[in-house]
């Protein structure tokens, strides 16, 4: 009797389908799960001579609803967002920072030179240069601590990177792990696809993809995993781990390196430019780092050279309370020259800044190709100056006539405001020795030193003064003040650009999700309609055994 | 469409999220009355603010420094009114003494009186501001202006404030411009008796340009006439403005000029340059009275060009002479008759320049009083710039405030009624 047979075979498949309605139902809310479903087929017929009977249903696999381009374009898009979230994070601060326009360098700015006014409008008076002392070191410490803040988000992205890398790494182990369980559970049931594993590394492929932008090629069931412009990470059953190290033009900045092998069994280590990393949050941070931070703190120094040069220019043609001709008023560090990894030669070149006004926000690339130095702006990439001795560009000087013995790709990388700000300091303590007054020809001869003037002059504290609002920075563009509204607004603009272009990532997101999830989601009403069918499956397949029953007692019941 | 459940969760959470991140913003807009809460709201608007709040406070700066100057003026006009007083107080003295029928002793008197002036003068000469700087002591504030000895030993740096962003104002005067100067632009001249000669009773006095079509207008000719006998004398000839390409004053002589006793006028005469030179009339006279006698010498200096004028020396030669015994000799009252006349131009001339520099005073406080109009001006200017730029439309963000709070209302609303609508949730068996 095969109604008995039917009703099993009916029972069987309702079962694995109340079983998989109850894995989705169950899984409705695990992040990367893809809705599931029972394949089922008929058992095919007998033939009998009234026709072909048939023998039931028969339950084939179990597969996942899942549409890899719908999954590409998901995490790919998440991929961005993270770079986007990260960036955002980490200049909201320096936006932040500069909120307040009422404190910070700004009111520094201003209180400065109100000081310089007042001596200049009473020069022998003891309390004001007193006063202006008092200000001209609170400018340079608010100046040192916007920048020792900039400094410290600078040693924050670099923990960042360090921390980020070890969790790619940490995902590349899992993702391999689970490229061999996917390997083993196919030996063990093969021709059943198993979706749980496949699920998971999905899952696990999507939240790499939001530390860094990674390319994922499948092959035979397994994933392998590139980074950067093809740098191979995962590959084959082999994962070759990124690893952190001081960059080698600048040792203070953390670059990501990846190994590659040596061909003598071991590996080595190449550093992977920032460029090349875009995506997720390792992209968002080295972007942030070049785009923003970089430049930021370069604006700064160039700010705090400024302001130390034009001032101490200045000054110097002035004389104190006693006559003696004046110093430098602001004290302030020179360029700083970053010796290239590995260079031959025998010294570093002597680099001076002359002319703060001319001055840029790049850095610069300093390469020995044996017979003459080019120098190459850095980010812009475009030369600068070439040639040998002394190569003057953008009011900076370089000296090569200390470098002995430079051999071919001999490099330096010249930063020539990155630390300014750091090391801006107030060069006098003594009021009397401000050099407020100006000089005098005291014997009607031009060719003879002038002496200075009594201490109620005031004409060199006029002229300080008047740099308040002299165009003394970017080739005669910018005024002191205007340099920092430029940093402002600079930082402004990055962060509206970032927050817009997160929102619209973050809609574009949205509208992949939910594609994705129109056809990988569960949705649980529609799993309620589904239990309430298989149900019906279930009770309709039951009472076939209950009516083969029933036969089978009727068959019986002829015989009594 | 598939709507997963998921979605819909994370659909609702992403909304409400959006328009609370919104409000929170309004939050923050309506607590700190900031339209930007930050630079990136608006970056150019936050540039710009910068740089208008350095306008205001430069704004602000020029007013203290307007304020500076207007009290140092005001100490020096102080200073040059009790100066204006002392010299008519003077000028008076000088007339009494010219009365002839005062006695050695009653001139002693006067010049016990000259003598309380000049040090009243001196003290003038040395006033301190609220600093203890000395006033008229250009860039040597720390040391008076006169000596004792009436020498002026500061020097001639005036002491500017910045007024405004392009104008800078003298906040006071060079002691060498107020007591060392003829008023800018006279034309006079001041006659002294250098040297008198022996039994000379001649009196100069009142030297002018009696025709001015002489190559003299501008007074820039000196004389020195030195008698050699009681009817001859030698003058010597400076012109302080020579033609180019002289750059010096250039200096002539003419020697035995005739006298004729008993002549109240003598015209000046210039050299023609020839050999010899052949004298030129220059149109400028003198009075003279009395009779010169050989050894006299006197000078005829336009005052412009008086590099020894000096009101202290002018005092100093006044009391010597007033000290001097004169009343039975002739020739001692011309020699005294002279000094007066040569002491009431000079004080003429530095009466008037004193008024001068209070003119100038007062022009300049006149000029610090219409910038501080100006500035206030300005100050609202930029107040009213930063409001448009920074301050936070109060009904607009109400409004906005009122929307967002029923956007968020209507989104959670939303969401609870679709999430309740799940058929797990009807009571289903």
């Amino acid at each position: 009797m095969n109604l008995a047979n039917l009703g099993k075979a009916g029972l069987l498949v309702a079962q694995n389908r109340l079983q998989t309605a109850g894995h989705n139902i169950n899984n409705s809310d695990t992040e990367g799960y893809n809705r599931q479903s029972v394949l089922s087929q008929t058992a095919g017929a007998t033939a009998t001579a009234g026709g072909w009977i048939g023998r039931g249903v028969l339950a084939v696999g179990v597969q996942r609803a899942y549409d890899n381009f719908l999954y590409t374009q998901l995490t790919q898009s998440q991929t961005k967002g993270a770079a986007l979230a990260t960036y955002g994070d980490q200049i909201g601060q320096i936006n932040n920072l500069l909120a307040d326009r009422t404190v910070g360098i700004t009111p520094a700015i201003q209180a400065f030179f109100d000081g310089l006014q007042a001596v200049a409008t009473a020069p022998a008076d003891s309390a004001a240069r007193q006063e202006l002392l008092g200000r001209a070191n609170s400018l340079a410490s608010q100046v040192r601590s916007a920048n020792a803040f900039l400094d410290e988000q600078r040693s924050n992205v670099n923990t960042q990177i360090r921390t980020t890398v070890t969790q790619v790494n940490s995902y590349l182990d899992r993702i391999q792990d689970l490229n061999r369980q996917i390997s083993t559970a196919k030996a063990v049931s093969p021709g059943q696809p198993p979706n749980d594993l496949f699920d998971q590394r999905d899952q696990l492929v999507a939240e790499l993809g939001q530390l860094v932008d990674v390319n994922v090629f499948e092959q035979d069931d397994r994933v392998n995993i590139t980074v950067g412009n093809g740098q191979v990470v995962l590959g084959g059953d082999s994962v070759f781990h990124l690893d952190v190290r001081p960059s080698a033009a600048d040792p203070s900045r953390l670059a990501v390196s990846y190994a590659i092998p040596d061909g003598a069994g071991g590996v080595t280590s190449v550093e992977l430019k920032d460029s090349l990393i875009t995506g997720g949050k390792l992209g968002g941070l080295l972007t942030f780092r070049r785009e923003a931070l970089d430049t930021v703190q370069n604006d700064l120094g160039r700010l705090a050279t400024g302001l130390a040069m034009a001032i101490n220019q200045v000054h110097r043609q002035g004389y104190d309370l006693t006559g003696v001709q004046g110093g430098d008023f602001f004290s302030l560090a020179g360029p700083k020259v970053i010796r290239g990894e590995g260079n031959v030669a025998g010294a570093d070149p002597a680099v001076t800044i002359t002319d703060a006004n001319q001055l840029g926000t790049q850095d610069y690339q300093v390469s020995y190709d044996g017979a003459s130095y080019t120098v190459t702006r850095v980010p812009a990439g475009t030369v600068a100056a070439a040639g040998n001795g002394t190569l003057s560009f953008d009011g900076i000087q370089v000296d090569f006539s200390g470098v002995t013995a430079p051999a071919s790709g001999d490099g330096w990388l010249i930063q020539p405001t990155r630390d300014a700000a750091a090391s801006l300091g107030v060069a006098i303590s003594d009021p009397g020795r401000i050099a407020a007054a100006g000089g005098v020809d005291h014997d009607g001869d031009p060719a003879t030193p002038e002496v200075g003037a009594g201490p109620a002059n005031g004409d060199i504290a006029l002229k300080l003064a008047a740099l308040q609002t002299t165009k003394v920075l970017g080739n005669g563009a910018m005024s002191l003040n205007e340099a920092y509204a430029q940093i402002v607004n600079k930082v402004g603009v990055l962060t509206q650009q970032n927050t817009t272009a997160q929102k619209a990532q973050e809609t574009l997101i949205q509208q992949n999700y939910s594609a994705q999830q129109a056809v990988s989601g569960v949705n649980l009403n529609e799993e309620y309609m589904n239990l309430n069918q298989y149900q019906e499956q279930f009770r309709a397949a039951s009472r076939l055994i209950d009516v083969s029953s029933t036969l089978f007692d009727t068959l019986l019941s002829l015989r009594s | 469409m598939r709507i997963s459940t998921n979605l819909l969760f994370n659909t609702g959470l992403k909304t409400i999220g959006t328009q609370q991140a919104d409000l929170m913003h309004l939050y923050q807009q309506i607590g700190s009355g900031q339209r930007m809460v930050t630079p990136a709201d608006d970056p150019l608007a936050a540039s710009q603010s910068i740089n208008i709040a350095q306008s205001q406070s430069l704004n602000q700066r020029f007013a203290e420094n307007r304020a500076v100057a207007q009290r140092s003026l005001a100490t020096e006009e102080d200073a040059l009114g009790s100066l204006t007083l002392l010299l008519q107080d003077v000028r008076t003295r000088v007339v009494e003494a010219g009365g002839g029928a005062l006695s050695d002793a009653d001139r002693g008197t006067l010049a016990t009186a000259l003598e309380g002036a000049r040090a009243a003068m001196l003290a003038i000469a040395n006033t301190t501001d609220g600093n203890g700087q000395y006033v008229f002591s250009g860039s040597k504030g720390q040391t008076p202006a006169y000596t004792d000895a009436g020498v002026y030993v500061g020097d001639g740096l005036q002491r500017d404030i910045q007024a405004d962003q392009t104008r800078r104002i003298a906040g006071s005067d060079v002691g060498s411009d107020v007591f060392q100067r003829a008023q800018p632009g006279a034309l006079g001249y001041s006659s002294r008796q250098v040297v008198q000669g022996s039994g000379s009773t001649a009196v100069l006095s009142a030297p002018m340009v009696a025709d001015s079509t002489q190559g003299n207008a501008d007074s820039r000719l000196g004389f020195k006439i030195t008698f050699t006998s009681p009817t001859t004398y030698d003058i010597e000839i400076t012109d302080y403005v020579p033609p180019p390409p002289a750059t010096a004053p250039t200096v002539d002589t003419l020697t035995d000029q005739v006298f004729t006793p008993g002549s109240t006028v003598l015209s000046l005469t210039r050299s023609d340059g020839g050999t010899p030179p052949s004298p030129v009339d220059t149109g400028t006279q003198v009075q003279i009275s009395g009779d010169p006698a050989a050894g006299d010498e006197f000078t005829v200096t336009p005052l412009q060009h008086d590099q020894g004028f000096n009101l202290f020396a002018t005092l100093d030669n006044l009391i010597a002479a007033l000290k001097a015994p004169a009343s039975t000799d002739a020739s001692a009252q011309a020699g005294l008759r002279n000094t007066l006349n040569t002491a009431m131009q000079q004080l003429a001339s530095g009466y008037d320049n004193v008024l001068t520099v209070r003119a100038s005073i007062g022009a300049r406080m006149n000029e610090l009083s219409a910038m501080d109009d100006v500035g206030t001006q300005r100050k609202l200017g930029y107040a009213k710039d930063l409001q448009r730029l920074e301050d936070l439309d109060y009904y607009e963000a109400t409004m906005k405030l009122n929307l967002r709070k029923m956007a968020l209302e209507g989104a959670s609303l939303a969401f609870q009624t679709i999430q309740s609508l799940s058929l797990f949730n009807m009571g289903g068996k």
